[in-house]
């Protein structure tokens, strides 16, 4: 383990799983958290059907504008879509805030109002919050952690602990577009992007899903890390192969242009606005057409199944017809030159 | 035509592997010279789709892997120097020096900026007129003269806060070092394409006419990597070898000869330490006397201790295509893509990152 | 050993130049590659174009592998002399 926190810590990799297991779950014993899944769910008491969840979320991301979205509303779909990757109807938000000494209030002003719009899209309230400032210098412009609670209807079990082998591999649309979003407004690479960032809550289109065809094991979003990362998250909570086409994966052609530039991978890269579904064969058809019906989910495609084989490990059927390991990210994804 | 999706199709691919296939009797050991290639033969998986006569292995060819440790810990040294801003390119963060990595110096404080260009390193340099900006000049013929650029025209708009650390390496030279130690028999050489877009298809005239062994200068896409493999494996079966420039849109014999001009003005052809090679004589590029103010050697002298290798870590070996990853007894035991000792297993384009990420299942 | 990648030039001021790559744009250098025109394909490395592409023999190569077989690949490999030893003419690729 090093020594210090590292950057690359924070990039949703093999670090990071390393950091919450030797650090975070040493120490804090809930089975609940141990189930690793996008958020926590359980039932009041033995005697009510219902099941809650619960999920929190801290957002640092730089720059703060974006094309296709701010910080403001990432924070609002990034803890509705943790709701909605164990199947819950989002409620309630809480938001709070460490703002840097010097932050003009006309952006935090314009931040709240994007979170108040996306908040309405996503049809939740924000019930609770708090607010701090720090000294010139000891943060960066802006750092927000939204936490949220949902219900989980009835007979909804979904985890990335429940995928089945013969299931299918579903991903809700093209890759990477969040991630080289921002990456082209960063210092240093300056190159512009033509599309946006995907950054879009997920719930309505989870209910669609789930009014179609119960029998979803698994939902995650593909964040920090990209779909690879996603993928072997599931493979290993589920103990179980997952096979994908690479082919079959959606790269839209200016995403794949930057990435061979920077020599950066898409699969790799982040998205916030794209899920990843494993559901039961009988289900495919109707829920990829369910899917496909939403403004999220236009360019649904089925990319790969489970298997029983090689359980753990995710396997990419090239383009010419080899096959090799897609693995799971392990620093960050730092341009190269070679 | 976008020069990327046309030279990826698959059923010209599958075509090309038939071809080798048939032409491909007996056994050959062939050197992808260029880190591009490793990953490029991995992220398609070429390797498991090639006859069992064709085996490949990785050279010295990517300017992370061969920097030297103690070229490395002179930078790390440099990054702790007060107020200055080291620039690299992304590739160096994460190469164990002999004690920690620029990110770890990044974590400790130092002021450690990744950059995609020379030039990206020159305007934060103008940015920061009072603090030195030192940045650490890697890579072979390809992006050497793309630093003496921006090393002339920091001369031309004197910008006095802009050094580099020239750790840049020549090619030609490393693969006859490879050849002469004659520690692996090999029966051809895939020439890397973009050093040959600089230096031409010449520079490489001297494989088939002093060794015997043929080149075949390779794009990055899968068929220019399986139309140089072909020729490689036509050339030794009819026993004709040549440099055989299978990335023609790209190279030409001459080179560039605009680059070699420029590379030729600001550097001066001198000793290299590379790593697994040892110091290979007339292998780098040093600063000319009138642009040693740009030298951060010179300028900013720093104490390193002697740098050793991590102990057991063979990347020297890997290196010069001696041993194979799963050889080497580190290799994802102790030695992983999260926690890597050797840089071949830091670097994308290393040889065990590659093997690690895009190993056959 | 050199990630670089096609673009094509969309403007040239002075030194510098503008390339659109499927979509995406960035400001390069043309201080290597002097004869580079708007419209062109560079090979573009660390912010700089490193080689003008030569549609043609790109054009060339592809057709090449449209029509390869057994026959076509043996007599280009004939005609692909050693650079050091050229051949007479050189109607397929491989100058």
């Amino acid at each position: 383990m090093a020594k210090e926190v590292l950057l690359a810590h924070g990039s949703g990799g093999k670090l990071t799983h390393d950091l919450i297991r030797n650090v975070f779950l040493k120490h804090f014993r809930s089975p609940l958290l141990a189930m690793r899944d996008d958020a926590a769910v359980w039932r009041h008491s033995s005697s009510t059907e219902v099941q809650w969840a619960l999920t929190t979320d801290s957002y640092v991301i730089q720059p703060i504008f974006f094309p296709g979205g701010d910080i403001g509303k990432l924070a609002i779909c990034g803890t509705v879509n943790d709701l909605a990757m164990v199947g819950a109807q989002p409620l309630y938000l809480t938001a709070s805030f460490i703002l840097e000494e010097g932050l003009p209030l006309s952006d935090l002003e314009q931040i709240v109002a994007s979170m108040a719009r996306t908040a309405d899209e996503a049809g939740v309230e924000i019930i609770t919050g708090d607010t701090k400032v720090v000294d010139r210098g000891n943060a960066d412009q802006i750092f927000i952690n939204t936490a949220g609670v949902g219900i989980v209807p009835k007979g909804v079990h979904i985890s990335g602990a429940n995928a089945q082998p013969g299931d299918v591999v579903i991903l809700s649309g093209p890759i990477g577009l969040h991630g080289l979003a921002v990456m082209s407004q960063r210092e240093g690479l300056r190159f512009s992007f033509p599309l946006h960032s995907d950054c879009a809550p997920l719930n309505s289109l989870v209910a669609a899903m789930l009014q179609a065809d119960m029998r979803i094991h698994c939902l995650r979003d593909p964040t920090r890390g990209g779909l690879a990362t996603t993928l072997n998250e599931l493979a290993a909570q589920s103990q179980v192969g997952i096979e994908i086409e690479e082919a079959r994966v959606p790269i839209p052609e200016s995403v794949h242009a930057a990435c061979e530039l920077l020599g950066i991978d898409a699969f790799y890269a982040a998205n916030e606005g794209k899920l990843v579904a494993i559901v039961a064969p009988e289900a495919e058809s109707a829920i990829l057409a369910a899917m496909r019906r939403h403004p999220h989910g236009r360019e649904t495609v089925t990319i790969g199944h489970v298997t029983a084989a090689h359980p753990g490990k995710v396997i990419l059927h090239t383009t010419l017809g080899a096959h090799r390991i897609l693995d799971m990210l392990a620093g960050a994804q730092l341009p190269r030159i070679c | 035509m976008k020069y990327i999706d046309e030279f990826r199709d698959p059923e010209k691919a599958q075509r090309l592997l038939h071809l080798i296939h048939k032409r491909s009797t007996h056994p050959v050991r062939l050197m992808e010279f260029c880190g591009g290639h490793t990953h490029a033969i991995f992220k398609f998986g070429l390797r498991q789709l090639l006859p069992c006569t064709v085996t490949l292995l990785s050279g010295p060819g990517c300017p992370v892997c061969v920097t030297a440790s103690s070229d490395l810990d002179r930078a790390i040294a440099m990054a702790h120097l007060p107020g200055v801003i080291v620039a690299t390119f992304g590739d160096m963060m994460r190469v164990p020096g002999s004690n920690g990595t620029l990110q770890d110096a990044k974590a400790q404080g130092a002021d450690v900026r990744m950059v995609y260009s020379s030039l990206d390193a020159l305007s934060i340099a103008r940015a920061n007129p009072d603090r030195p900006l030192i940045f650490l000049a890697i890579g072979f013929e390809t992006t050497a003269p793309t630093v003496a650029a921006a090393i002339l025209q920091a001369q031309e708009e004197d910008v006095d806060n802009f050094f580099i650390l020239s750790l840049h390496k020549l090619t030609p030279p490393a693969t006859k070092a490879i050849l002469d130690a004659g520690e692996v028999n090999l029966s051809g050489i895939i020439g890397p394409g973009h050093v040959t877009t600089v230096i031409g298809a010449d520079s490489w005239n001297f494989l088939p006419n002093d060794y015997g062994i043929p080149c075949a200068i390779a794009g990055f896409e899968p068929l220019d990597i399986l139309w140089a493999i072909y020729a490689l494996v036509d050339m030794i079966e009819a026993h004709t070898p040549a440099v055989s420039n299978r990335y023609a849109r790209s190279v030409r014999p001459e080179g560039n000869r605009r680059a070699q001009e420029l590379m030729d003005q600001v550097f001066q052809i001198g000793p290299a330490e590379w790593r697994g090679l040892g110091v290979v004589p007339s292998s780098g590029l040093l600063l000319r006397e009138q642009y040693r103010a740009f030298d951060a050697a010179l300028h900013f002298p720093v104490q390193i201790s002697p740098s050793q290798e991590p102990a057991g870590c063979r990347c020297g070996e890997v290196l010069r295509g001696v041993t194979e990853p799963p050889q080497c007894p580190l290799f994802a035991r102790v030695c992983t893509p999260e926690h890597p000792i050797g840089p071949c297993m830091v670097s994308s384009e290393g040889a065990c990152a590659a093997y690690m990420q895009y190993s056959e299942a | 050993m050199c990630l670089a990648v096609p673009a094509r030039i969309l403007s040239i001021e002075g030194q510098e130049a503008e390339v659109d790559f499927s979509g995406v744009r960035r400001r390069i250098s043309v201080a290597l590659t002097p004869e580079a025109r708007v419209g062109d394909y560079v090979v573009i490395h660390t912010g700089f174009a490193i080689s003008v592409l030569d549609e043609a023999e790109a054009l060339e190569t592809l057709k090449l592998f449209q029509e390869l077989d057994e026959f076509t690949a043996q007599m280009l490999q004939d005609t692909d002399n050693p650079v050091s030893q050229s051949a007479p003419n050189h109607e397929l690729s491989g100058k």
